[in-house]
């Protein structure tokens, strides 16, 4: 490649970055939002997750999404290992929230209905899975990745995403009081 | 899925949704990633992977400029006004393989792409928008590759005349000959001449409204 060449090709590789984060940082941003409940955290994984990303942008191809999503998981597992052993305990439950801010959180709920509440729960629940299974959870459930997909960004089986997703919709309905509300299975 | 795993699929991506409103990535949470990007030289990667690539963020974002390979011009037919017969550029632009001398740079060995030869052959001007257009549109830009056959570069200037009036324009090109984008005020077949440190050249190269 001529030097000439290498210096558009350069601007050509920043403007494509450029327009994938475009396109896809809120999706990700929310995705690590919902691997981890803390938006600080949240924002921290996709810088990593971004990091990764381009530093592999050349050989990442067609999926730069995927191996985005690949890239949060794995560092939210990693983190959650780290926190394992240092638990930080959320303990109060409007940290998990519609909100920009905990007032606001608080406000939103003090005139909130059972439908809040139970908004919390849930989210309040999703944060208690493990960590991989809540990847699974996340990523196929408000992702909408195929089963097959997820299994490839985390890594994993597709028989382990399926009892995963199983698993981890069990525990969250055990947390929660959802219901069908017809009550038949 | 059993009823109530729809169930708490449903509440779960409502629970989220109203969580995340209102909740954008920070650009400056991208800015690490991207001097990474500008950091680490870009990798010589096959036709193939710079094209998925390339093909994957036109879709997302409808905004990747293009990259040196064939498929990359941006043709818009039948909206270009062809130059009459007789003019300079009747026939100038020619869309085929580049000369070999001017293939450095693209993914593909064999690159296809509209192109001007100058009045010697010495120069090619590779043409990145076909037609290109005056008024210039944003997308796609006028962008040029200028390339010389004996690879000989520095500050490129182009004097240009419109075919069939007094009418010029002169722009230049710092780093030339190279890539460059060159607009010209008004449409028609415009007459070239190319001055570079040692040479001169002409070339006809026609702008679409």
């Amino acid at each position: 490649m001529t030097v000439v060449a290498e210096i558009d090709h350069q601007r050509t590789r920043r403007a494509q970055f450029e327009a994938f984060v475009s396109a896809h940082g809120d999706r990700l941003l929310h995705t690590a939002y919902g691997l981890c409940g803390d938006w600080q955290h949240a924002e921290d994984l996709v810088q990593q997750a971004l990091l990764k990303t381009a530093s592999r942008w050349d050989r990442i191809a067609g999926n730069p999404l995927g191996y985005a999503y690949r890239c949060l998981a794995r560092a939210n597992i990693d983190r959650w290992r780290v926190l394992r052993h240092r638990p930080e305990v959320l303990t109060d439950p409007t940290a998990l929230t519609d909100g920009s801010s905990p007032t606001a959180a608080r406000s939103t709920a003090a005139r909130s209905t059972a439908d809040v509440d139970e908004r919390l729960a849930l989210l309040s629940a999703l944060q208690a899975l493990p960590a991989r299974q809540r990847a699974i959870v996340v990523l196929r459930y408000l992702q909408d990745l195929s089963e097959a997909d997820t299994a490839d960004v985390l890594g994993i089986s597709v028989g382990a995403v399926k009892s995963g997703a199983s698993r981890g919709l069990a525990r969250l309905r055990a947390g929660t009081s959802i219901t069908s509300q017809e009550g038949d299975s | 899925m059993i009823r109530e795993d729809e169930d708490a699929v449903r509440a779960l991506r409502g629970a989220l949704a109203t969580a995340v409103r209102g909740h954008h990535l920070d650009p400056a949470v991208a800015e690490p990633a991207v001097a990474r990007l500008e950091a680490d030289p870009p990798r010589r990667g096959s036709a193939r992977e710079y094209l998925a690539v390339a093909a994957a963020c036109v879709v997302v974002a409808g905004t990747a400029t293009g990259i040196y390979a064939a498929t990359s011009s941006r043709s818009h037919p039948g909206t270009a006004a062809a130059p009459p017969p007789g003019s300079a550029c009747d026939g100038a632009v020619v869309t085929g393989p580049l000369p070999e001398w001017a293939r450095a740079g693209f993914s593909d060995p064999n690159p296809t792409m509209p192109h001007v030869m100058s009045a010697s052959g010495q120069v090619v001007a590779i043409l990145f928008a076909n037609p290109l257009r005056a008024p210039a549109r944003p997308d796609p830009n006028n962008k040029i590759l200028w390339v010389t056959h004996d690879g000989s570069g520095g500050s490129l200037t182009i004097r240009a005349r419109l075919e069939g009036s007094n009418r010029t324009a002169v722009q230049s090109v710092p780093d030339g000959p190279g890539p460059s984008i060159i607009d010209m005020p008004v449409a028609g077949c415009w007459q070239m001449t190319l001055t570079w440190p040692g040479h001169t050249d002409t070339i006809a190269i026609p702008y679409a409204p």
